[in-house]
């Protein structure tokens, strides 16, 4: 069992769930101000740090850093497209943003 | 001119690096991954256009039971890693415990889902109560529909690793299953901030 938690792979889970705990306590309501306003650096922030959970997942749970470099660039355009498409509609497509 | 060193005898393993299963895995995993990025550019979209209604209807959902769901998906892929490690090991019995505790962790996010859908039903909010509703039963659906293929998958990834891995096709099999499963905790990690916690 110490043997199995040794592995790489353990860093990279604590990572991830610190990292989950931490942005769900950024992103629930805290009480303070009106719950319905919008918070809008806390929400890029929150989907900046979602894909850095995916990129951790990719290079190290899916062994992408061990792969060709065309497969680790398709991996990281997707990372960058989907942040660019997804914080861009939020930021400025969002009225009041 | 010499010729490239080669790292290991595994098949497909080069100096150039190494492609996980093979490549028709990944045209499948990077299609489904964009399908989905599709899906939520879709929801930001819209989400844009009702931004009161979504706030309001957003308020309704379980964060805890999110985060709790997004932790399972996350152990499930650190078991996946640590079985497939095993698997390569030949520690056959260790490597079937270890992908026995992923598919329970996927049992667990499934069980979560049943008592999370159940609880908005019986609040009357359903699949056709609003738009955001619509999106949130499509999205986590969909998405849980890829859970149970997965769990299906890790059955016969459990069940072959007791023979071990003998062939290439073993191999192949070994790790498209793996990384399909990954994929599975990757869209939710995407999938759960923009349901549960962007305001």
């Amino acid at each position: 069992m110490i043997a199995l938690l040794r592995h790489p792979a353990t860093i990279v889970w604590l990572i991830l769930a610190g990292v989950t705990v931490f942005s769900w306590w950024l992103g629930t309501d805290h009480g303070v101000g009106a719950p319905i306003e919008p918070h809008v650096n806390i929400t890029t922030g929150v989907i900046l740090l979602s894909l850095v959970k995916v990129r951790l997942i990719l290079f190290h749970f899916m062994e992408v850093r061990e792969a060709p470099w065309q497969l680790k660039r398709v991996c990281d355009a997707w990372i960058v497209v989907v942040g660019l498409v997804l914080i861009g509609l939020y930021r400025f497509a969002t009225p009041g943003n | 001119m010499t010729a490239p060193a080669v790292v290991s005898e595994a098949p497909g393993k080069t100096s150039e690096g190494h492609i996980p299963g093979e490549t028709g895995i990944w045209v499948f995993v990077l299609g489904d991954m964009t399908v989905f990025a599709m899906l939520f550019a879709g929801f930001v979209y819209y989400r844009a256009e009702q931004l009161g209604l979504y706030l309001e209807s957003q308020a309704a959902l379980n964060q805890t039971f999110g985060a709790i769901n997004t932790l399972l998906l996350l152990s499930s892929s650190w078991f996946v890693v640590m079985g497939t490690d095993a698997a390569r090991r030949d520690a056959r019995a260790l490597a079937q415990r270890l992908f026995a505790a992923a598919f329970l962790c996927g049992a667990g996010f499934g069980l979560v889902k049943f008592f999370e859908y159940r609880e908005k039903v019986l609040q009357g909010l359903t699949p056709v109560a609003n738009e955001f509703y619509s999106f949130y039963y499509m999205l986590t659906g969909l998405h849980l529909l890829h859970v149970l293929i997965g769990m299906i998958v890790l059955v016969f990834v459990f069940l072959r690793a007791r023979t071990g891995i003998r062939t290439a096709s073993d191999r192949i099999f070994l790790e498209g299953s793996a990384t399909y499963w990954h994929m599975v905790d990757l869209l939710w990690i995407v999938l759960f901030p923009l349901l549960y916690l962007m305001k």
